[in-house]
């Protein structure tokens, strides 16, 4: 099976799951009125799990998956809610020029200049602009 | 009727120094992203929506129409200077646009890019403005049911022509509809998949959506292509000829036939949701070329070319806005972010628009034709500097618009929750993107959602159970058959369509491998 076609099967398995273990568990039951608070997502789930099947069928249109980039962006990812983490316990301050300074130098950044325009010049300058100029808090 | 105190009042609003620099702030900020590849005016606009809370809406608007405007015309810059478009709109322009580069006209490119990007924009402003009070006028008389109809019928088109499967484009509309469900349902304000987070009551933030969906897993896709050299090159000839270096009126004036024939189609096809300004470009590009006396010198090096890919890709951003102002469905990112943004302010897009913010409205056309007289003076000032600004790496430029994502969600949102919801977004994204499934089609239906979801229920109530009323309602199952048949069109005929082309390229390059 492609990996397009096996898009399909994903999209139908999260129609499902959204149809009968979701949807169920997180409305509430109405039994007046037109529109039930689970009449359109149920719709909309129904749509997706059609549409998923239909691609299962005839799959058209194309899937670029690429594991190694995707593996290299999950890094960043992980990266990118480990800072935000560090930022909910010790700020913004402490934390932005942190995860700059991990994302920069893990693409290969190592000249010096544009170091410490990202590490230090980009952190201070948004936080002076958001503490000082617009008075709102950062974490 | 159109009172022509409040055109003239809202005309005159915009005109004050305080917009006027906003919206030469948006517009050079948009110039520089647009030039740096890989950011474009999308991510500047979703990073700029929480930076504009302090503005009043008008400014806001203004400030992020620049952005756009002015994206649309630095995208360019890259597409000739390094024959990489700096934003998508900019693709079709590198067909000209980069030979132009290696006869050693660099300048004479760009300018003309310039002086076409603006005229388009100028033009499709001009039917955006006659055209719109008018549409709007005929909206007003729709009902529930026909908007509802309408709805259907937009996202049937948006799912057919955004992206490269009819099946992806609706199944990715679903769950945006889906997503927009999250909060409190309509009819009986209950709580729906608020998974205990009380701040979902009012549903998913929109900037957290919009920014997880478009900006986020684009600077991840970004830094995870960086391999080995950071940053591009751009060789720029530092003595050029005055003629090579400058657009003349006569070589300008030579342009006119093929710059009005790409505004005319950009507006055209920027009026219907769900068509890209680079389908735009690209079929101007096939226009002019068929038309010319000289359709050979395409692709290398031709001034036409560059003005017709320019001149069609920049007058779809005015059209755009018909759609968004008078019904309320935005044409593509762009508009959508707009939406985002009014809806921030306060302010439902729609019919009612030019009856409750007509005032508002005047002066955002004031602004959009203030943004095309800017974005020429900033383009013909800033175009070396731009140039100069694609050598920054993205290195640099990429962590920085992460840490402005985050910020600029947790300044919208108020708290860190918000951020985490972008994230999650951005994870979705990324895999929709990888395999095909369009997240323009699903922020548009996350967008058209609550909507979506309000005129439904005031429609169910209406027909009360009995389908015959629709009889009553011509418009709304005219809409309804337009649905049906684009789907059709789209999803079957259309995919036959490109099935038997790729068979018959198949055919004919096994019978060349034979011949050979």
């Amino acid at each position: 099976m492609t990996p397009n076609r096996l898009s399909g099967v994903v999209v139908v398995v999260f129609g499902l799951i959204l149809l009968f273990w979701i949807i169920p568990r997180h409305t509430e039951a109405a039994d007046y009125g037109w529109l039930r608070p689970a009449t359109l997502p149920n719709v909309t789930a129904i749509i997706i799990v059609i549409s998923g099947i239909i691609h299962v069928l005839f799959p058209a249109g194309t899937a670029e998956f690429d594991l190694q980039s995707a593996m290299r962006a999950g890094v960043f990812f992980v990266i990118s809610l480990a800072g935000l983490f560090i930022m909910r316990y010790l700020g913004f301050l402490i934390a932005a020029p942190l995860l700059i300074m991990v994302l920069m130098l893990l693409v290969g950044e190592r000249r010096p200049l544009w170091l410490v325009g990202g590490v230090v010049m980009v952190p201070l300058g948004i936080w002076s602009s958001i503490e000082l100029l617009l008075k709102r808090p950062l974490p | 009727m159109i009172d022509f105190n409040i055109v003239l009042a809202g005309l005159a609003d915009a005109v004050t120094l305080y917009n006027m620099l906003f919206v030469l702030l948006g517009v050079v900020l948009g110039q520089l992203v647009g030039a740096l590849p890989g950011t474009g005016p999308v991510m500047a606009m979703a990073i700029a929506i929480p930076f504009t809370f302090t503005l009043n809406p008008l400014t806001a608007i203004a400030f992020l129409v620049g952005v756009n405007k002015g994206g649309l015309v630095g995208g360019a810059i890259p597409a000739i200077l390094i024959n990489t478009p700096g934003t998508p709109d900019a693709a079709a322009t590198t067909l000209d646009g980069f030979p132009m580069t290696q006869k050693g006209q660099p300048q004479k490119a760009t300018k003309m890019a310039l002086y076409a990007s603006i005229t388009g924009d100028a033009f499709s402003d001009i039917v955006l403005f006659t055209s719109s009070p008018v549409i709007a006028a005929v909206a007003l008389k729709m009902g529930p049911i026909e908007i509802f109809a309408l709805m259907v019928f937009a996202f049937s088109v948006i799912a057919g022509l955004v992206g490269d499967s009819m099946a992806k484009g609706i199944a990715s509309a679903g769950f945006g509809l889906f997503c927009a469900t999250v909060g409190l349902d309509p009819e009986n304000s209950s709580p729906r998949f608020i998974f205990g987070f009380f701040e979902l009551y009012e549903g998913l933030p929109l900037v957290s959506v919009a920014l997880g969906m478009l900006a986020v897993p684009e600077i991840f896709r970004r830094l995870s292509q960086i391999r080995g050299e950071i940053g591009s090159a751009v060789d720029i000839p530092k003595t050029q000829k005055k003629a090579d270096r400058r657009v003349s009126w006569s070589e300008y004036w030579a342009c006119r036939y093929t710059i009005l024939r790409g505004s005319v189609i950009g507006t055209i096809m920027g009026a219907i949701p769900g068509l890209d300004s680079s389908a735009a470009a690209f079929m101007t590009y096939a226009t002019a070329k068929q038309t010319a006396k000289d359709p050979d010198s395409f692709g290398k090096g031709n001034i036409h070319g560059v003005a017709a890919t320019e001149s069609a890709n920049s007058s779809v951003s005015g059209a755009n806005l018909i759609p968004m102002l008078t019904l309320g469905i935005p044409g593509n990112i762009a508009a959508a972010l707009i939406i985002t943004a009014l809806m921030i302010h306060g302010v439902q897009p729609g019919p009612l628009l030019f009856r409750e913010q007509g005032r508002l409205i005047y002066g955002l056309f004031s602004a959009l034709m203030m943004a095309n007289v800017l974005n020429l003076l900033s383009g013909l000032v800033g175009l070396r500097i731009w140039a100069r600004v694609i050598r920054s790496p993205e290195s640099f430029i990429f962590p920085t618009a992460l840490l402005l994502c985050i910020v600029g969600v947790f300044m919208a949102t108020g708290g860190l929750l918000g951020v985490g919801i972008m994230f999650l977004f951005a994870f979705i994204s990324y895999f929709m993107h990888a395999f095909g499934y369009s997240a323009i089609v699903f922020v548009i239906a996350f967008f058209l959602g609550e909507r979506f979801e309000l005129s439904l229920s005031q429609s169910l109530n209406l027909v009360d159970g009995d389908l015959t009323i629709l009889i009553h309602h011509p418009i709304a199952l005219c809409l309804f058959a337009l649905a049906a048949a684009s789907v059709y069109w789209f999803g079957i005929h259309m995919a036959k369509r490109k099935k038997r082309t790729a068979e018959a390229e198949e055919a004919d390059s096994a019978a060349t491998n034979e011949g050979v």
